[in-house]
């Protein structure tokens, strides 16, 4: 049984890391917490939904669409809600994002309703027992799409010029401008490959969990938010380290703790706190110095 | 015709005509004024909307209906409503502003518990009636004589359910799941359920507890799979009660499941699909699968309405029902509708809900109780084939 509740843990934590990674790209590039980037993962999911049940287009077509659906909507926020902020106002963006959060769960209520909606089955769920061990093929899936992302984003960020580029943008905005970086560029690529990678979280998590409804959004942007700071803010392995030990720690509190009373996110949070008390940049952050 | 006789004829004709007034029940006690107003309050935004919006279609069809017919009194009904976005705090302004500014003579609504807990003990002051129509945790009528509810409560629902249960499936060991963060659900997975596991001889293997946003139920069910119950309790709404029993069925547990009313509804089978069949169910209003007439064809309109055409939670035909409830009342207990006469009017309408009896409403029939809640006829549903049938 411990043996099942480890893969539970690990699928979970796929999830997570799925989310967490676009998360802390944009934390990392424009040192902005995006805190609507859940309610893009929303957007997502119900584009995905919508994509498949009225186009009956597959999972493999459908999933690009609603990418590109959600990484306009990336851009979109930012040149509306982010962009036209001053910048020397440091909470300004925050606070944006927190407003477009509202609107856009309030929106999707109009929408969609306040229902939960099943997700349809874009894929043929097939149990693959190995023993007495039960994993499934949207399980696996999910957990391949994260490991996929992370390797191709890692490699995106650390190999090619558009990545050093978000690189330099990352260290300063000046210098990287001074350098003939298009900032302005990079902060709407970047907004737009992290939305992007939320509404792959999305449409994922619609498939394992099976239904959607608009208030997810916000779950997912403080279960990133605890991912982020766990794996050090703006690391995309960190990141994906991170989901996978958030997974496991909220289904080992329903394993060991008494079940009558919900100690899920309290036991979460607490390894969370233990973590940043030892290292408070997370487990794969850096210190910087700034002289 | 002679002069002589128009007069005796007239005369003739006009009590004639006047008696046909009297007589005629839809033309009784004609109403003072333009508008009848009635308040609502309807949660159409935060993690409870779609109660909310159900409530809100379902009233509005109601008040369509009636105004179409003539009104209350021969007087339209203009309902004045608000957002309690399903949070408490903003409920009880919403009330004082109902009583002092928008004057109205009844409210229908809140729905949920959590907030008719807050609202209802403060009714003593304000001598407004407020009539839930979706909540079912026990003992909140009882708060103040001025707080009702046209639902029945969980533990009223849930025991011909329970009985009927163990008696299908021949029950003997079950487990509890219940969302903790959830007020009715809590009543029912932590007080109602155990207590009638115990009434009839089922043994509580383990009791669970999981959140509103909880989406991975496979931890929960590999414990519950060591434990081979032959059943599961289930307090919590539609969604999470689709998911557990999706995920069960994917571990391979056999175990059949047992739910409230907030199960009960038509998202259940929507998403639980092939999962939940079998489930049994306690409900404030047969829905899906009903053959009334009167309730296939709200359920026609509503659908016409709901966005992307879905089905009702029990919220959107109870709320239907108050509004028609609240007719007969005004109607029958003689309220002016004057100005001057708003509290004396508030207090008839208080004194109608408080003997209502055999309501025949398209959800069932209501009767209040002692305290202001429903009493009705009890409702166990099944799934069956992929809908809901009466048991």
């Amino acid at each position: 049984m411990i043996l099942q509740q480890l893969i539970n843990g690990l699928m979970l934590g796929a999830t997570y890391s799925l989310v967490a990674i676009g998360y802390t790209l944009i934390f990392g590039v424009l040192g902005l917490l995006h805190f609507a980037h859940g309610e893009v993962l929303m957007a997502g999911a119900f584009m995905g939904l919508y994509i498949i049940m009225w186009s009956g287009l597959p999972l493999y077509i459908a999933l690009p669409l609603a990418m590109v659906a959600t990484g306009v909507l990336g851009i979109i926020i930012d040149v509306l809600a982010i962009r036209p902020l001053k910048k020397d106002f440091h909470l300004a963006p925050l606070l944006s994002t927190i407003g477009v959060t509202i609107i856009l769960q309030n929106l999707a209520v109009k929408l969609f309703g306040g229902y939960g909606t099943r997700f349809p089955e874009a894929i043929e769920t097939v149990n693959y027992k190995v023993g007495p061990l039960l994993i499934s093929s949207t399980n696996i899936l999910i957990l391949g799409v994260s490991l996929f992302l992370m390797v191709v984003l890692y490699f995106f960020i650390t190999k090619t010029k558009v990545g050093k580029a978000m690189r330099t943008v990352a260290e300063s905005h000046t210098t990287a401008g001074l350098l003939g970086v298009n900032v302005d560029w990079i902060v709407l690529l970047t907004f737009g490959i992290a939305s992007a990678l939320a509404g792959t979280a999305g449409v994922m998590i619609g498939i394992v969990f099976h239904a959607i409804t608009p208030f997810i959004g916000l779950t997912f942007a403080l279960k990133g938010l605890v991912v982020m700071l766990i794996g050090g803010l703006g690391n995309v392995v960190g990141a994906m380290i991170g989901g996978l030990i958030l997974g496991m720690a909220e289904v080992f509190s329903i394993v060991l703790l008494p079940t009558e009373i919900n100690l899920q996110d309290i036991f979460s949070f607490g390894i969370m706190i233990i973590i940043l008390i030892f290292k408070p940049t997370g487990l794969f952050g850096t210190r910087v110095t700034q002289g | 015709m002679k002069r002589r006789y128009f007069v005796p004829i007239m005369l003739v004709a006009c009590f004639l005509v006047l008696g046909l007034i009297l007589a005629s029940p839809s033309q009784a006690a004609k109403l003072y004024g333009k508008k009848v107003k009635i308040g609502a309050i309807y949660s159409i935004s935060g993690v409870c909307a779609e109660w909310g919006m159900a409530a809100k279609i379902g009233g509005d069809i109601a008040v369509e209906e009636i105004n179409a017919a003539g009104g209350i009194g021969g007087v339209p009904i203009e309902v004045t409503w608000y957002d309690a976005a399903c949070k408490a705090g903003p409920a009880i302004p919403i009330a004082n502003k109902l009583v002092s500014q928008d004057k109205v003579l009844v409210v229908n609504g809140p729905c949920q518990s959590s907030i008719c807990e807050v609202i209802f003990p403060k009714l003593d002051r304000l001598k407004l009636v407020l009539v839930s129509f979706c909540s079912s945790k026990p003992g909140l009528s009882a708060l103040s004589p001025w707080g009702f509810r046209n639902t029945l409560t969980s533990d009223k629902q849930l025991d011909p359910a329970v009985r009927k249960w163990k008696e299908k499936y021949n029950i003997k060991t079950a487990v509890i799941l219940y969302n903790s963060e959830d007020a009715v659900s809590t009543v029912e997975g932590k007080k109602i359920l155990p207590v009638l596991f115990e009434k009839y001889g089922i043994k509580l293997l383990k009791m669970y507890t999981f959140q509103t946003q909880t989406l991975d139920f496979s931890p929960y069910m590999t414990e519950i799979k060591a434990l081979n119950p032959d059943g599961i309790g289930i307090g919590s709404c539609y969604e999470q009660g689709a998911k557990l029993m999706i995920e069960a069925r994917r571990q391979g547990i056999k175990a059949m499941p047992i739910g409230g009313a907030c199960n009960s509804t038509p998202g259940l089978i929507e998403i639980g699909g092939d999962a939940v069949e079998g489930y049994y169910g306690s409900t404030a209003a047969w829905i899906v699968g009903n053959p009334d007439p009167r309730m296939v064809k709200f359920l026609k309109e509503f659908t016409s309405r709901s966005p992307g055409g879905r089905m009702p939670p029990y919220s959107g035909p109870r709320s239907y029902d108050n509004m028609y409830i609240i007719k007969k009342i005004m109607e029958e207990e003689g309220v002016t509708n004057k100005p001057g006469d708003l509290q004396k009017d508030r207090e008839k309408i208080r004194k109608g809900w408080e003997k209502l009896t055999n309501y025949p409403g398209i959800s069932g029939v209501t009767t209040m109780d002692e305290v202001g809640d429903g009493k009705g006829g009890v409702m166990t549903l099944v799934v069956a084939g992929g809908e809901f049938v009466l048991k």
